[in-house]
């Protein structure tokens, strides 16, 4: 399906993959591939598995079965630590900054995984790297809000903070999980084009789940559609077509989770 | 398995809980001689004296220096008590939280071990501290400030530990996936989110030492107890007053200090 794109390597591949919790199937084993420097889109109703797939993905939990392999490496061989950080970065709906750090240390700590200890400590009181980090966030259009606390900022301007420190750690591919479904629609638009160009202009590879269908479809090249943990579609977004769409969305029995009765 | 639920339930039943209880209010009414001089017959006359002196506090500025030299001593050693309190409980907090350890054998013993210790140390009141120390190294400033720091530590452990595990834990999973080890993310995440509550639990500590160290003078350490002890022996009750009124307004200072602090680093 992506034979369009054969020419890029391959960054990421999902070799039958599966997850369950409590016995309950999270993810269907699940195999895909994507080269460097795709955009790809996540669709797919609530519990649909997203989130799973993209924690498997950025390497957070480990598959039950199969193999993520990211860049070459195997991510279940690798610690979480600074060379998983370099590799892969990931940002959330909300909730990722440490509201009582100043803007400035939230974005630092995307160095973390660079740092020593003794170098992490220092970096509180004499912040280093502080050029690095004005840049990022310039890049991102909040320059005058370093030294405020993450606390006093508007979600969108929080959410320009967590990118900040994602461009800080420099990872070969983003991850964003839901990252704009608490965002009015023109503060979503602004935040999803900045991932985009970002992206773009840095040659990384950005995976993301989207909640909105007209979003994933403007922002990204290839909308992947998982319904229960299966891969329903695996598109080029110009082959996307509104039935498919509608059909990923539609409620069915099964998707309830009710089994086959027997009455 | 039949009785056993039956009988647990029972016990822990409000229920029970509240019967014995008005038992045992009952039962220590009746033990009460009500015939008797249960009050002393002098008594509402001192009572008197005691309130009238209320109103007329002694002022004069030889009294009044003395009374915020002694205030000065008792802040000094609520204050040394609590240092030490902070050193000890702090790590011990830390440890006893168990949120630097992977989950394994070793977390769970170093958390049970610290747990004990922290619980050690703060079941015995500073007053029996300070009767032990007295009769271990004499009467002594030194006895005083181990007294009020030992059971303190204690306590500042144990609700430190509790902050530090009570965090959001978002921001430190993002921590985490940029890369920061666990030490790390204690720094820039654990640590900066608990400090409003935990700034605030030892300020309120810091009010209840400058009472317990107001009482401990009888181990040596002068202060507004023993001056308040002096004046009652001599039956001097306005300077009594003044000296309370003095206590009642170090509390205060302490309480606008705390706010002032926790305004800082509360987001």
């Amino acid at each position: 399906m992506t034979n369009t794109k054969s020419q890029t390597p391959t960054h990421l591949t999902l070799e039958a993959v599966q997850k369950s919790y409590n016995g309950q199937p999270a993810l269907a084993p699940l195999s895909l591939s994507v080269h460097a420097g795709e955009s790809v889109a996540i669709v797919g109703p609530s519990g649909s598995g997203k989130t799973t797939l993209l924690n498997l993905m950025a390497g957070v939990i480990q598959p039950d079965m199969g193999t993520v392999i990211l860049g070459g490496n195997n991510l279940s061989g690798i610690q979480a630590n600074g060379e998983l950080s370099r590799l892969v970065g990931i940002i959330h709906q909300q909730f990722d900054l440490v509201p009582h750090l100043s803007v400035l240390h939230n974005v630092l700590a995307g160095r973390l995984g660079d740092w020593s200890l003794a170098q992490s400590l220092l970096s509180l009181v004499w912040p280093r790297d502080r050029q690095v980090a004005m840049q990022a966030l310039d890049r991102v259009g909040i320059g005058g809000k370093a030294h405020e606390r993450a606390a006093r900022l508007s979600g969108g301007e929080q959410q320009r903070v967590a990118i900040a420190r994602l461009l800080v750690q420099d990872p070969q591919m983003i991850i964003a999980d839901e990252p704009v479904s608490s965002l009015d629609p023109a503060r979503a638009a602004d935040i999803l084009n900045m991932l985009k160009d970002i992206a773009t202009e840095r040659g990384k590879t950005l995976i993301a789940s989207i909640h909105t269908l007209d979003l994933s479809s403007s922002y990204f090249k290839r909308v992947i559609g998982l319904r229960n943990g299966v891969v329903q579609f695996d598109l080029p977004v110009e082959e996307l077509s509104q039935e498919r769409l509608v059909g990923l969305y539609e409620l069915k029995e099964t998707s309830l989770g009710t089994p086959a009765s027997h009455q | 398995m039949g009785p056993r639920p039956a009988i647990s339930s029972f016990l822990e039943s409000r229920r029970l809980l509240t019967y014995i209880l008005i038992a045992i209010a009952a039962w220590s009414a009746l033990s009460v001689d009500w015939n008797g001089n249960l009050v002393h017959p002098g008594g509402a006359e001192s009572a008197r004296q005691i309130f009238t002196a209320a109103l007329t506090p002694e002022l004069s500025s030889d009294f009044l220096a003395l009374a915020l030299s002694a205030s000065w001593t008792t802040v000094t050693f609520a204050v040394a008590g609590l240092t030490l309190a902070i050193a000890v409980g702090l790590p011990l907090g830390v440890l006893g939280s168990g949120v630097l350890l992977r989950p394994g054998s070793r977390r769970f013993f170093t958390i049970t071990g610290v747990r004990v210790v922290l619980g050690c140390l703060r079941s015995i009141h500073e007053l029996v501290w300070a009767w032990l120390f007295v009769v271990a190294i004499g009467l002594s400033p030194i006895a005083g400030i181990f007294a009020l720091a030992i059971p303190y530590a204690g306590i500042l452990g144990r609700i430190y530990s509790e902050i530090l595990v009570d965090v959001p834990e978002e921001p430190l999973n993002a921590l985490r996936t940029s890369g920061a080890s666990e030490f790390k993310v204690f720094l820039y995440g654990r640590l900066p989110m608990a400090m409003p509550d935990m700034l605030s639990y030892t300020f309120y500590r810091l009010e209840c030492g400058i009472r317990s160290a107001a009482i401990l003078s009888f181990v040596g350490i002068t202060g507004l107890g023993y001056q308040i002890q002096l004046s009652l022996n001599d039956l001097l009750y306005n300077e009594v007053w003044t000296l309370l009124l003095f206590l009642v307004g170090l509390v205060a200072l302490v309480d606008l200090w705390s706010s002032l602090v926790r305004k800082s680093v509360t987001p």
